[in-house]
């Protein structure tokens, strides 16, 4: 690994200088404006986790880089009749990386990226499972056929090898995805047309494997700049080996008007008819969705209200008929400036069931939601010297046949202060409450299950000089689960400190320091907790 | 079913009856800043060297941008090229150059300006009435709130944008191609710090570690990428979450994704204090819907955990979803 990582380290200081000496343009043309020099960067660094604990929870979404590694490296080549293009790796040869390039031409008529990257994790379990990785590659082209008209392709690969504590089944599987498309300005109007192709592998052998192929039509008509009408047609057909085709063909109909210059109305109707044959249980055979929103400007203040109808009509598993749940959702929002420095928002939205779903289950009683409701207050601004916003929000469930209420409130508020041209301090709290009342009268009840958590940030922004800037950041959660069952990751605390030292040299030379000591305790079950050290040196370097 | 038909046939004749209004006002003259280019002659482009002149560090960084490769091809009009392209005619600015109605600058402009002057180029991906049904839109967010055409050499930024809790060896990379003026993550915290506040919870999307990017889930306008989604079916989830796509024999409905609101029934997908990303620990979530089940079956026992119900998502060979 080590051999590795010395190679590429050469490797890419070699494509360095090479762009560095070699790609430079001959002679800027006598007409234009001199180009921009080509630029490079390479960043190289050092690190040590200091990790004691837990590495799989320490790991738990990304893992550092450990000993020499290789940072961002950058070359950028110079425009030059009409082309240009640029190549970057980030953490190459590390256990997480991701490497990309982009190519220019003919003025930016054609385009086209690729990016590779990979993730390696752990589920966070005492057991003994293998590390997981995850891998993508994208790439894309397009092509302006006129400046208003494009020709596109992307395509995706997508691998996965995921581990879990048992007795999950772990995941090794792989989607691959691709698709072409044409759109832009045609005739009075907006085409577009796409087809696309998804396929997902399982190689398992647990999952059926499945293909998606589909293709979409839409036409935008606009008149003059107050007015358009977009209808859009898609069709997708889902196969799995030796089964039925299962399609969802889906019609939409957009429309929005600007009535004056203070006020416009827009409304959306979409109509999916699904075809699933092989489901035995209860599916949706068509879904129905009208959306009509107006925005009103009045001394400053936006008020949007917002109708929106949704329905399912559904079937049981021998295709006949069983019932239409409709779903009306009614939202508002009113948000503008209270004197000159402060800007409050309102938005709140109310979402009610009727026509209950039939349930066949032993308990008959509806297992949807019947009403959800949700609040938000928001105040944010302040002076140049002192800014900084709060946040209220309620959001509530409601399932009445079975007595159910579930309701989150979120408090969150932010304060910047300058404390002087050069330096800032932040800080940051947010609390999340959940309570729940259900039939369930006896101990454990549904509140039982719910956690409330607890984030508090604090940090300093400080340009010492031209040449030397600070930056710390504090962040500490906790979060608290009555937890009758006393089982892991539900009653945790962490405490993450990250301080970086950035000093830049003359000629664009850098050097950064990161010390990150970063703390997470488990009070139910200590395997998972981890302390750790990490310090992080890295030096970049410009050409 | 017929409310849907109904609604479509007003609407339809809604608009065909705003058509005809809206005819009339296409005779006016375009909306500022688009007046600029209707009414300019060709001698009224002065060419990029001469905004130079005086705006020379703003030059340079347009000059150092990707916008400055397109804005120089020969074979495009001359309304869409150099300086001129977006800031309009320099000959109508510079006879008078303290009137702002007469020179586009895009920290003064409205939103809806904003957006008439960058879709003159980008329509290929997206129309004015496109952009103007996003909640951005709506919300008063315009198009360098985000995006940025060339740097602002008075606005430099001096210091790593490296947020509390966001892990120092990120993989998350500025989209330098998108001209976003920071990381994603930095750039939608601005105004969404809650769901900021969310990815420092113990079980995240790794957002803040760069491994996913908002957009990785989030329509923020129409654009190519979001056509690698899957909401036609199953909702965003699934692309990634292959998994679950399905269609099982017996789908989970209704959380399944075809009726209901899907997946955040049971999931909070930007953060949650309970692993998986859930919304309640354990039996509990279960319990949010199967009040029934609460205190009598199999009390003492995780749903899943316990080996029973283990394909909570779908299954092909049990109705109570106990085998894959």
């Amino acid at each position: 690994m080590q051999r590795l990582r010395t190679s590429l380290l050469a490797i890419v200081f070699s494509l360095c200088l090479l762009s560095f000496s070699g790609a430079r343009p001959k002679s800027p043309p006598p007409e234009t404006v001199p180009s921009p020099q080509p630029f490079s960067d390479l960043s190289f660094g050092w690190s040590s986790w200091g990790l004691s604990g837990s590495d799989k929870k320490f790991r738990n979404y990304a893992s550092p880089p450990q000993n020499l590694y290789l940072g961002l490296s950058t070359i950028l080549f110079p425009p030059d009749g009409g082309q240009t293009g640029n190549l970057w790796a980030l953490g190459a040869a590390e256990h997480d990386f991701s490497y990309g390039g982009g190519a220019t031409f003919l003025y930016g008529r054609l385009t086209g990226r690729l990016t590779v990257q990979r993730n390696r994790f752990f589920s966070p379990t005492p057991v003994l499972i293998p590390l997981s990785q995850r891998v993508t590659r994208r790439a894309s082209v397009r092509y302006l056929i006129s400046p208003d008209f494009a020709l596109s392709y992307s395509y995706s690969m997508d691998l996965e090898d995921h581990f879990f504590e048992p007795p999950k089944d772990s995941l090794n599987q792989w989607t691959r995805y691709w698709d072409i498309g044409a759109e832009g300005k045609a005739g009075p109007g907006q085409l577009t047309l796409a087809y696309q192709h998804r396929h997902y592998s399982d190689r398992t052998v647990v999952r059926p494997n499945v293909t998606v192929r589909g293709w979409r039509i839409a036409y935008l008509l606009e008149g003059g700049q107050n007015l358009g009408v977009e209808a859009s047609l898609a069709r997708f057909a889902i196969t799995q080996r030796g089964r039925p085709d299962n399609d969802v063909t889906s019609l939409a109909l957009f429309g929005d008007w600007i009535i004056g210059s203070d006020t416009d109305f827009s409304v959306l109707l979409r109509r999916d008819s699904i075809d699933l044959p092989f489901i035995a249980n209860a599916s949706v055979r068509e879904r129905r969705f009208l959306s009509a929103s107006v925005r009103h400007h009045l001394y400053g203040w936006n008020l949007l209200l917002r109708a929106t109808q949704r329905e399912a009509e559904r079937i049981r598993g021998d295709r006949s008929f069983v019932d239409v749940p409709r779903w009306r959702t009614w939202e508002g929002r009113l948000s503008g400036r209270l004197g000159r420095d402060f800007r409050l928002t309102l938005r709140g939205s109310a979402q009610h069931l009727s026509h209950f779903p039939v349930m066949t289950a032993r308990d008959p009683r509806p297992l949807f939601y019947d009403g959800r409701r949700s609040f938000q207050a928001r105040l944010e601004g302040g002076s140049p010297l002192l800014s900084g916003y709060f946040s209220w929000a309620l959001d509530q469930y409601d399932n009445d046949a079975r007595l159910l209420q579930m309701r989150a409130r979120t408090l969150a508020f932010g304060v910047q202060y300058q404390l002087s041209p050069k330096a800032s301090l932040f800080g940051e709290y947010a609390y999340e409450n959940w309570t729940a009342r259900s039939e369930m009268a006896e101990f454990p009840t549904l509140d039982s299950f719910l956690s409330n958590s607890r984030l508090t940030s604090v940090g300093l922004q400080w340009s010492i000089d031209r040449k030397t800037s600070l930056s710390l950041g504090i962040s500490d959660f906790a979060t608290a689960n009555d937890n009758p069952l006393l089982l892991r990751n539900l009653n945790t605390s962490g405490s993450f400190v990250t301080a970086s030292l950035t000093y830049r040299f003359p000629a664009g030379y850098r050097v950064s320091l990161i010390i990150a000591p970063w703390r997470y305790r488990d009070r139910i079950a200590g395997v998972m907790n981890y302390d750790t050290s990490l310090v992080l040196l890295t030096g970049s370097a410009q050409f | 079913m017929a409310w849907w038909r109904w609604s479509g046939t007003i609407l339809l004749i809604v608009f065909a009856g705003a058509a005809v209004v809206s005819k009339d006002q296409q005779k006016k003259e375009p909306p500022f800043p688009l007046n600029l280019f209707a009414r300019a002659k060709p001698e009224d482009y002065v060419g990029e060297k001469e905004c130079a002149r005086c705006h020379k560090p703003y030059f340079a960084s347009y000059e150092a941008s990707p916008h400055a490769l397109p804005m120089r091809d020969p074979k495009a009009p001359l309304d869409k090229r150099g300086c001129e392209g977006c800031h309009g005619p320099g000959e109508i600015h510079l006879e008078d150059v303290e009137d702002p109605t007469k020179v586009i600058i895009f920290t003064k402009a409205t939103e809806r300006q904003v957006a008439l002057a960058c879709l003159r180029c980008h329509a290929d991906t997206m129309r004015l009435s496109q952009w103007h049904r996003t909640e951005h839109a709506r919300a008063g967010v315009s198009c360098t709130s985000c995006h940025q055409i060339h740097r602002n050499p008075q606005k430099e930024r001096n210091h790593p944008s490296l947020l509390p809790g966001q892990a120092p060896w990120t993989t998350n990379k500025k989209d330098d191609v998108a001209l976003l003026k920071d990381t994603e993550v930095n750039l939608c915290g601005q105004c969404h710090q809650r769901q900021v506040a969310q990815f420092r919870l113990p079980f995240h999307h790794p957002v803040l570690e760069g491994r996913t990017n908002c957009t990785d889930c989030h329509d923020v306008h129409p654009s190519r990428q979001a056509r690698r989604k899957t909401n036609p079916f199953k909702g965003t989830c699934v692309t990634c979450h292959a998994q679950t796509i399905g269609p099982f024999v017996f789908e989970h409905d209704p959380v399944a994704g075809w009726s209901g609101d899907g997946c955040t029934d049971c999931h909070q997908p930007h953060g949650s204090p309970h692993p998986a990303l859930l919304k309640s620990s354990s039996r509990g979530l279960c319990n949010q819907c199967h009040t029934d089940k609460g205190n009598s079956h199999f009390p003492g026992q995780t749903c899943w955990q316990s080996g029973c119900h283990i394909a909570v998502h779908g299954s092909n060979t049990d109705r109570f979803l106990r085998t894959p």
